[in-house]
């Protein structure tokens, strides 16, 4: 048993079709990766355009408005972000995992130990705007209750 | 065993290995299955999912979710989590 595997917990998660996930919380260092990878999924779903795409229409505004200095200084940020690789930022991959694409991604991840064989697009296949954000929640709040039960039985302080 | 009566009748293993892809397709063609599904039934591993299908039904439960509606789940997805869903542990 690796550092990894003591530092990893799972928690029952069920889709809505009824089947339960066994969905791991991964070790410091593995839920940093995670993160890391939604990111960069995130930056994949802007498509080729990347920042310059996600933020069309705040350009597109900008320009129609006149505000010329803003859109220079709007593309110039855009720019650096693009030429340094700069993963989206904590609250964008935040609001990403709430969402059917993101959701899947994350879920997929976190049931590689568990469910090996099972694919992200049958996960994917059961995530809507509706669903995503339960599946998504209930993740969330079975993480904290398993979090409240471990500090509980160690006898830490919440 | 329709497998089994086949080469039996070929009586030629060798043979039969040989040209697996077209004993596979003969197969396929007398049972009316895919290719990939004789595979999958001789060899039990559960069939790849057509990525059009999936595509599909994907499509289809995003437009359900813009309406409220929850995801569809027809027989051969939930026959496809359950499969995949099994604790390969066999802890759960």
């Amino acid at each position: 048993m690796t550092n990894a595997d003591l530092m990893t917990t799972e928690v029952p998660v069920t889709l809505p079709d009824g089947t339960v996930l066994r969905v791991q919380k991964l070790s410091v260092i593995g839920e940093q990766k995670l993160t890391q990878e939604i990111g960069r999924r995130l930056h994949a779903s802007y498509g080729p355009g990347g920042y310059f795409a996600n933020a069309k229409s705040s350009l597109e505004f900008l320009a129609k408005a006149g505000m010329h200095a803003a859109y220079q200084q709007a593309v110039s940020e855009l720019t650096r972000l693009t030429a340094s690789k700069t993963l989206p930022g904590f609250d964008a991959i935040d609001e990403f995992r709430t969402t059917p694409d993101g959701l899947a991604a994350e879920l997929y991840l976190r049931t590689r130990q568990t469910h090996p064989e099972l694919a992200e697009p049958v996960i994917r296949s059961q995530l809507n705007d509706l669903t995503a954000w339960q599946v998504c929640t209930a993740m969330l709040e079975a993480f904290a209750e398993d979090h409240k039960r471990r500090s509980d039985g160690a006898g830490a302080p919440d | 065993m329709v497998l089994a009566h086949l080469i039996e009748r070929t009586g030629d293993l060798t043979a039969w290995a040989r040209d697996g892809a077209a004993v596979g397709l003969t197969l396929a063609a007398i049972l009316d299955q895919t290719p990939q599904q004789v595979v999958a039934t001789y060899y039990r591993t559960p069939p790849p999912v057509p990525p059009d299908q999936l595509e599909a039904l994907i499509a289809e439960n995003d437009r359900r979710g813009k309406k409220g509606l929850k995801p569809l789940c027809p027989p051969w997805l939930k026959k496809l989590l359950v499969e995949r869903t099994r604790d390969a542990r066999g802890t759960g």
